[in-house]
């Protein structure tokens, strides 16, 4: 890649993760009914994603299992 | 009491809260700005994607890819998975945001996993403003990240460094959080789905894929939660 694909690289990469990060909020704005399996998922999963974190930051977790260690 | 003295209170307050994210991002940023030298590529582009992107599972899983051909849908593609949680996230955030006005937007850019995660538990003292205090912990957050990515760059163009297995700082984050959920009953059902189904997926996919699947897997357990106590409370 040369200077100018590596900027156009780097904004793909931000247009990405800021779509990921605003979606939620753009498509459930302040003031618009939502419904109500969303507001009871928006309760609950704030419990329930840091799981993923957790247990793929815990050494313990991916030295017993052979098959969950990465590769790189 | 001026605007700046409460920015004070509130950036006094936040710093503690953010202690474990500072240790974790020191290495972490170093040995990004450290991988990213080795795998040929400058300062300039390291603090781009640091203060641009702001991601550090994808920054690191992005680093190859600026030294193989142009190949930006698949580049959009491979964000969008790794960055996929970050959809989770927003709906937890969506009432833990209100009234937060002009900063709203600025928080939302910011909300990397750590931040998430010391904004669902930290609680500002009395007397401090809670947007500022959210604010200040987010700012602070990514101050770390850019700082520490700029310092392994200019640290990997004159030495090699080994930091492997220092990001436990960041597993002891992640537990202490999933510990205080616990003690607060509410969310003890589904903060052991939650392990659960990463556990099962990590199983099952390895470490490089169980993301996507593990937040399938955990969607679908809460909503079909949801739906058995929506009925058991009708049949009441």
């Amino acid at each position: 890649m040369n200077g100018v694909e590596k900027a156009a690289t780097v904004a793909v990469i931000a247009a990405a993760t800021i779509l990921t990060r605003f979606l939620p909020f753009w498509l459930f704005p302040q003031g618009r009914r939502r419904p109500a399996w969303l507001t009871r998922l928006s309760e609950s999963l704030p419990y329930a994603v840091i799981g993923p974190q957790f247990v793929v930051s815990h050494p313990h977790f991916t030295l017993f299992m052979p098959c969950a260690r990465s590769n790189s | 009491m001026t605007r700046r003295d409460e920015w004070m209170r509130a950036a006094r307050a936040a710093f503690p809260h953010t202690l474990p994210v500072l240790t974790g991002f020191a290495f972490l940023g170093i040995a990004y700005g450290i991988l990213m030298r080795a795998q040929g590529q400058g300062l300039a582009l390291t603090a781009c994607m640091s203060v641009i992107v702001f991601a550090g599972s994808m920054q690191y899983l992005a680093a190859p890819l600026f030294a193989l051909g142009f190949a930006p849908l698949s580049a959009f593609l491979l964000t969008l998975m790794v960055n996929a949680r970050h959809l989770f996230y927003g709906i937890s955030m969506l009432d833990r945001l209100r009234g937060t006005g002009k900063w709203k937007n600025l928080l939302i850019f910011l909300m990397c996993d750590e931040t998430f995660s010391l904004l669902l538990n930290a609680q500002p003292p009395r007397g401090v403003d809670r947007t500022r205090f959210m604010v200040c912990i987010a700012v602070m957050d990514y101050l770390y990240w850019v700082l520490a990515s700029v310092a392994g760059s200019l640290l990997g163009a004159v030495l090699t460094v080994n930091v492997a297995g220092i990001d436990f700082v960041l597993t002891a984050l992640f537990l202490v959080i999933f510990l205080n959920q616990w003690h607060g009953r509410a969310g003890r059902w589904p903060a052991a789905a939650g392990v659960l189904c990463s556990l099962l997926c990590l199983a099952a996919f390895g470490a490089e894929q169980f993301m996507l699947p593990a937040m399938a897997a955990i969607l679908a357990a809460l909503l079909v939660w949801q739906a058995l106590h929506a009925r058991r409370e009708a049949a009441q």
